[in-house]
């Protein structure tokens, strides 16, 4: 069976993918539930911030990829506006969506639309020596925006850790890097080298691994 | 100055072709009107949508023949759907990522082309176009990331760039422009983004915005109160594909595509103007008629395709018709009149449909079986599939035979619902409210069928409208079927749309294919014909991508494995005559 059939067979099983099964303690959102009543502190210290890239100047900070020190904000589901700690993600849960934050206001870079991003824990020990490098605790930080087209990935496959662009099937993996396994990407997805700072927050350690963005071709 | 305007590249290649560029023959609305049968001057070929050329060199005797004459890459994957549109010998040709080649038609020699450039952050969900448009001195081109160009059709040089939507919102445009009255008449996509739709007209000399109608009325227009709350600001309403038009009454007809979010409990009421076909006055933008085919849609069924305008003669009665095969499973015979408003005159189903549990007959408006509507809490299976009986690609009719072709999609059908939730609108991101796992997840084979053995899923019908019945059909097995149609004066019909990456040309009289021939990519281009010299050659692209390989990836996981292939992507341009 060839990688793209294979996808499409899996995609019938995705049901089961949200087995309660495969993350005992995550809600809807793949969270921890103690995360999530953990870090209401968080919530409120980031309350506020508008998402919005209107808002913001087109030129500055905020229209700058990640930068090495920036925090990273869930901008999805319960923990919205929440900071990411390396305890808020439960293994092989279904990624959460965001963007970086600047180190000092905590504002998210979201004018930069390919700033983006797919934060997710897995099993360090499954992972290839340079993607364990890149993360911390199992953090791992991908773009989520597909290198063929540029669209949002939505999709999680649980039961093979992989993530799919719904737009045209292209799927990655995070575990070697955000390789391509199939479909029409021919790129692999950026990543953001993370490690934990002096309060517990997921930093990033360096920039994008690669310019994040879709083909022109 | 604007991005497009600085940075596309326009590049003009000097030779022997650039003579026929030279010999530009502006193209007017007397000249679309009555196109020369030579010529192919707009994405159906006349204004009524036809797609029909009355060029009868090739027939059903010598297509055999049929043999390449050139052809020429891309350079680009992904959907190519765009027809070549011919000017007395120079074809005009768009491709995904927009790109414009103007070529020598007889030769396929480079006269110019033009590469928009794409933003770095723009969201593909449809990496495609449908088609440029001609008209005086220019070639006018909707992109993806919502602009209007407009080209100078001698050396491809940008005359003007105007602005159609915010695509950072998730506004885009795939379609071709349809052009009159010197005015450019475009829409916009985005249905699966929380767009509020509409259509919005140029003027073709300066790219100043002439009108703007929106498919969801707001607050104190005609059809608002069909809407609840807020829910019209991102009421969806896309218009995916470029409008009829009628020279008399002045009327351009556009389908329009479903209401946003998909989930019928997010925007209660009928949701007028969504899928439905609207009646605008080319001149002032000003909604004179409409029929919606069906309301507050819960099946992910745009009506994206503008409707045929031909006559029909139905139990007795004559009528200037509109035809339209609709994604709902059903073709819809309408009455237009020359002040817009529009008349039901009968629906016939056309593939299995179960959603509908009866048609009025005097109004056609459906009543719906609950069971196979999905809902926020409810997850419903139906007929035929999200992608319905006829997607996007085009019917013909060809006023030789009498019949409309169809091309369409049998025994698919979906099974999806609402997670009880729907997600924050965020503009530019999806807002659909169905999680995508469940729409990825949705495709079924009807029951009926063994799967162990070929399945018909293609199946291109051939319709008598003045009796409602189907003439003939010829199946095609295991594959989508993303099959726009040519009809010629030849008594043929040419189209691609399966997973063997065939082009082939059946009779238009009985389905029989008479010829066919492997392509370097499949095809669900629009296949046109023109002339040069009194020689007759069919023209169209190949290039697999966009749904048709969302289907395709979707069933080679529901069929044993090996019976549906992979099919390669790149495109590439072939224009074909006999001898």
């Amino acid at each position: 069976m060839s990688d793209v059939r294979r996808m499409a067979a899996e995609a019938e099983n995705i049901s089961d993918e949200n087995d309660p099964c495969c993350c005992a303690e995550c809600d809807d959102d793949g969270l921890s539930r103690r995360a999530v009543i953990g870090y209401g502190a968080a919530i409120a210290a980031v309350g506020g911030l508008g998402l919005s890239g209107g808002a913001h100047a087109a030129e500055g900070p905020l229209n700058m990829p990640v930068q090495p020190g920036d925090r990273f904000m869930i901008t999805k589901g319960k923990l919205k506006q929440t900071l990411l700690t390396a305890d808020i993600l439960e293994s092989g849960a279904r990624p959460v969506e965001g963007f970086p934050v600047t180190p000092d206001k905590h504002e998210p870079r979201d004018v930069y639309r390919n700033n983006r991003l797919l934060m997710l824990k897995l099993d360090e020990a499954s992972m290839d020596a340079e993607t364990r490098a890149r993360s911390t605790q199992g953090i791992l930080v991908y773009s989520a925006v597909c290198t063929h087209k540029g669209c949002t990935i939505k999709s999680w496959m649980a039961k093979q850790q992989q993530l799919r662009c719904h737009c045209h099937l292209s799927v990655f993996d995070p575990l070697s890097g955000g390789t391509v396994k199939s479909g029409p990407a021919r790129r692999q997805l950026p990543a953001v080298p993370v490690e934990i700072d002096a309060e517990g927050y997921v930093v990033a350690a360096a920039g994008w691994t690669a310019t994040p963005g879709g083909a022109k071709k | 100055m604007r991005r497009t305007l600085a940075a596309a590249a326009a590049l003009m290649i000097l030779g022997a072709g650039s003579v026929v560029a030279q010999n530009l023959n502006p193209v007017t609305d007397a000249r679309l009107q009555n196109p020369e049968p030579q010529n192919w001057l707009q994405w159906r070929g006349n204004y009524e949508g036809w797609g029909y050329s009355p060029l009868d060199e090739i027939t059903t005797e010598n297509v055999k023949s049929l043999r390449p004459v050139w052809s020429f890459a891309t350079g680009v994957t992904e959907g190519h759907q765009a027809p070549p549109i011919v000017n007395d010998g120079v074809m005009y040709v768009s491709t995904p990522q927009n790109q414009v080649f103007a070529l020598d038609a007889a030769t396929g020699n480079e006269l110019w082309r033009y590469l928009h450039e794409i933003p770095d952050d723009l969201f593909q969900l449809h990496p495609t176009n449908r088609g440029v448009g001609l008209y005086g001195d220019k070639v006018y081109m909707a992109t993806v990331d919502a602009r209007m160009v407009a080209l100078n059709a001698k050396t491809g040089e940008v005359v003007w760039s105007s602005t159609i939507g915010d695509y950072k919102a998730g506004y885009y445009s795939t379609l071709s422009p349809l052009v009159a009255e010197g005015k450019i008449v475009v829409g916009v996509s985005g249905g699966e983004f929380g767009i509020r739709g509409y259509v919005v007209a140029f003027d073709s000399e300066t790219g100043a915005e002439a009108w703007r109608t929106y498919t969801v009325p707001g607050p104190g227009e005609p059809g608002h109160d069909t809407w609840k709350g807020d829910s019209w600001k991102t009421g969806g309403g896309s218009i995916w594909m470029q409008g009829n038009y009628d020279a008399d009454s002045k009327l351009a007809y556009f389908g329009t595509g479903n209401g946003g979010p998909w989930l019928p409990e997010a925007r209660p009421g009928d949701n007028l103007y969504t899928t439905s076909v609207i009646a605008l006055d080319i001149n002032s933008g000003e909604i004179k008629g409409h029929h919606q085919y069906h309301w507050n849609d819960a099946w992910d069924w745009d009506e994206v395709s503008a409707p045929l305008l031909m006559d029909i003669e139905r139990d007795g009665r004559k009528v200037k018709g509109l035809v339209h095969a609709g994604r709902n499973g059903f073709i819809w015979s309408m009455e237009r009149t020359a002040d817009g408003p529009i008349n039901f005159v009968a629906a016939d189903k056309y593939v299995r449909q179960t959603a509908f549990t009866a048609i009025d007959p005097e109004t056609g408006r459906p009543s719906y079986s609950e069971s196979a509507t999905p809902g926020l809490n409810r997850t419903a299976t139906f007929c035929p599939s999200l992608w319905g009986g006829k997607d996007w690609p085009m019917e013909a009719y060809s006023p030789r035979t009498g019949l409309v072709y169809i091309p369409s999609h049998e025994n698919l059908c979906t099974e999806m619902g609402g997670s009880g939730e729907i997600e924050d609108y965020e503009p530019g991101q999806l807002y659909i409210g169905i999680p995508i796992d469940v729409i990825l997840s949705s495709m079924r084979i009807h029951e009926s069928q063994d799967t162990s053995k070929p399945v018909t899923i293609g199946k291109l019908q051939a319709w008598d409208m003045n009796t409602g019945k189907m003439v003939w059909a010829t199946d095609f097995k295991d594959t989508p079927f993303w099959a726009p149609l040519l009809a010629t004066g030849g008594d043929l019909i040419f189209t691609g749309g399966t997973v063997d990456r065939k082009f082939r040309a059946m009779d238009a009289r009985n389905g029989e294919i008479l010829w066919e021939h492997p392509m370097p990519s499949g095809v669900t281009a629009t296949p046109a014909s023109f002339a040069v010299n009194g020689k007759q050659y069919i023209a169209v692209q190949s290039g697999w991508g966009v749904d048709a390989e969302r289907m395709r990836g979707l069933l080679a996981g529901l069929l044993p494995e090996g019976r549906v292939p992979t099919v390669p992507q790149g495109g590439s341009i072939h224009v074909f005559a006999v001898d």
